[in-house]
């Protein structure tokens, strides 16, 4: 299974190479564009010292992160991103008659190395972040910071499946779907506590959002819980993150269930 | 008249799209609730009263504005359609039809907008008041200017599209160029922060372009932050910019169908 997921990705990334110049143009107009959201961020810290509470390095690592995550989360799921279009045109049920679960088939269906860009923007804000920090930590923070964007990186492909799963019921009015992914990518690049609370508490006890980015920062960084919660909760980061993918594949397999073709 | 055609055309046609237009209420006004946060968070922390002749109040109703206008304007989205339109030489069998290209598509862009400006914008400004206090204008004479100024944003907005599109004439995918202009403009347009919170050096610089006639000079008409000489100053500028990048697309058009080949048409 996993060796045929490469043969079908690597067959995607040398079609997707064969136009160079478009590839170069698309990472470079990625990579400055999404500068330049940062670029938003840094004007608003021309004219305050800090934002509830966080640097300007320490906004740039949750920023970082959050971006990474969302990048890495969006390069793999592209297949799911686009379901809709799958199902309108009514070619899903092509994938039903293939002997692979369908789970596999849609993830292996697209890799949008596009996407690179925002990789390296947030790589870039994320190795700035920690150059001002001056991070000087030991092997098992660096190997936590990797295991933080790891999880968020789960936590978004699980969205990305939860909105895929909503095309099997309806095609219109997914742009809804974009509170949550986009919304969330955006909410975890800003510490948390900014936000009011009904908001601050749907995001850590709904939708795990806070355990993205959030509570791994606060234990790398040393910084007080502003929620007074239990100091083991950046652990529970990656279990709740993978929970959240667990759910989507559930939520995916019910969809699947419940599927009716359009009707060709 | 066949522009007033194409307009109601392009209206109805947006009409269909019911709960596309539900779905994207939602996700803009949910944006426009984090951003109204995240600029509490700056006031707090700033410690002052005002930032670049904003109040807290009015930076956010920039933000329920941004969010209103962003779609009419469509900075919160692309188009496309005459990049793909040249690409794929179909741009051949509108030349032979009897209309000027550029209000061809004008029209169907004009259509879209106030569409979007009805149903999309003013529902999302109208919850914002239920979250936050908005500062309002103070006249009937601010309110027409600030409708004025929204119109020429959403033609002056047009014509950049245009231009970026009629790249295509001349590259064979012009879509990274296009992507690019797109995120340019969302940042020096003003929509993410106020150009007013720039510092020195880049607002001098993004006066030198059209992109905050697109955003940012509405809403500083709407808060009454451009006032007196200012006020006229920017509606006059924004007039100047409308004619010249009018004058520029029409250039460019014919110095892109001059060039036209079409392969096996």
């Amino acid at each position: 299974m996993l060796s045929l997921y490469f043969v079908l990705i690597g067959a995607r990334l040398r079609s997707q190479m064969q136009y160079k110049f478009s590839f170069i143009a698309d990472f470079l107009a990625t990579f400055i564009g999404m500068g330049l959201e940062f670029a938003g961020v840094l004007v608003l810290f021309t004219h305050m010292p800090a934002l509830g509470g966080w640097t300007l390095p320490e906004v740039a690592l949750l920023y970082g992160t959050a971006e990474l995550s969302f990048a890495l989360a969006n390069m793999t799921a592209e297949g799911f991103d686009g379901f809709a279009g799958v199902i309108r045109l009514g070619e899903f049920d092509r994938l039903l008659l293939r002997p692979r679960s369908v789970f596999f088939q849609v993830l292996a269906s697209e890799f949008a190395l596009r996407r690179l860009g925002r990789v390296a923007q947030a790589v870039l804000v994320l190795s700035a972040g920690l150059w001002l920090l001056r991070a000087e930590w030991g092997l098992e923070r660096w190997l936590f910071l990797g295991w933080t964007v790891l999880g968020g990186t789960v936590f978004f492909i699980g969205l990305f499946v939860i909105g895929a799963t909503f095309s099997f019921w309806t095609v219109e009015g997914l742009e809804a779907v974009n509170i949550f992914t986009h919304g969330g990518v955006t909410m975890a690049s800003y510490p948390l506590n900014i936000f009011a609370e009904w908001l601050r508490n749907f995001f850590v006890f709904v939708l795990p959002l806070a355990f993205v980015n959030f509570y791994p920062m606060l234990f790398l960084l040393e910084k007080p819980d502003p929620f007074g919660l239990p100091g083991f909760m950046p652990f529970l980061a990656f279990p709740l993150c993978s929970l959240v993918l667990l759910v989507g594949v559930y939520f995916w397999r019910v969809g699947v269930r419940h599927y009716q073709s359009t009707g060709h | 008249m066949i522009y007033i055609a194409l307009f109601q055309k392009s209206f109805q046609r947006m009409m269909t799209y019911r709960a596309a237009t539900i779905a994207g209420i939602a996700t803009n006004f949910f944006f426009g609730l984090l951003r109204a946060y995240l600029f509490i968070a700056v006031f707090e922390a700033s410690g002052q009263a005002q930032i670049g002749g904003y109040t807290l109040r009015d930076a956010i109703t920039y933000t329920a504005l941004t969010q209103a206008i962003g779609t009419p304007i469509a900075i919160l989205s692309w188009w496309w359609e005459v990049m793909r339109a040249i690409r794929s030489g179909e741009i051949v069998s509108d030349l032979t039809k009897p209309f000027h290209y550029f209000g061809f598509w004008l029209a169907r862009d004009v259509g879209r907008a106030t569409f979007h400006f009805i149903f999309r914008g003013l529902p999302i400004f109208l919850f914002f008041p239920f979250f936050f206090e908005l500062t309002l204008p103070s006249s009937v004479t601010q309110w027409g200017l600030f409708f004025l100024s929204v119109v020429l944003a959403v033609f002056i907005s047009f014509c950049w599209r245009f231009l970026v599109n009629l790249s295509a004439f001349w590259f064979l995918d012009a879509m990274g160029i296009g992507r690019f202009a797109w995120l340019v403009m969302t940042f020096l347009s003003g929509f993410i922060v106020p150009v007013a919170f720039f510092p020195e050096w880049l607002k001098f610089a993004v006066a030198l372009t059209p992109l905050p006639a697109m955003i940012n000079t509405p809403i500083e008409v709407y808060l009454g932050i451009a006032q007196g000489a200012g006020l006229w100053m920017a509606l006059g500028s924004q007039l100047a910019w409308a004619i010249g990048m009018a004058l520029l697309c029409a250039w460019v058009y014919r110095r892109g169908v001059q060039k036209l080949i079409i392969q096996g048409g």
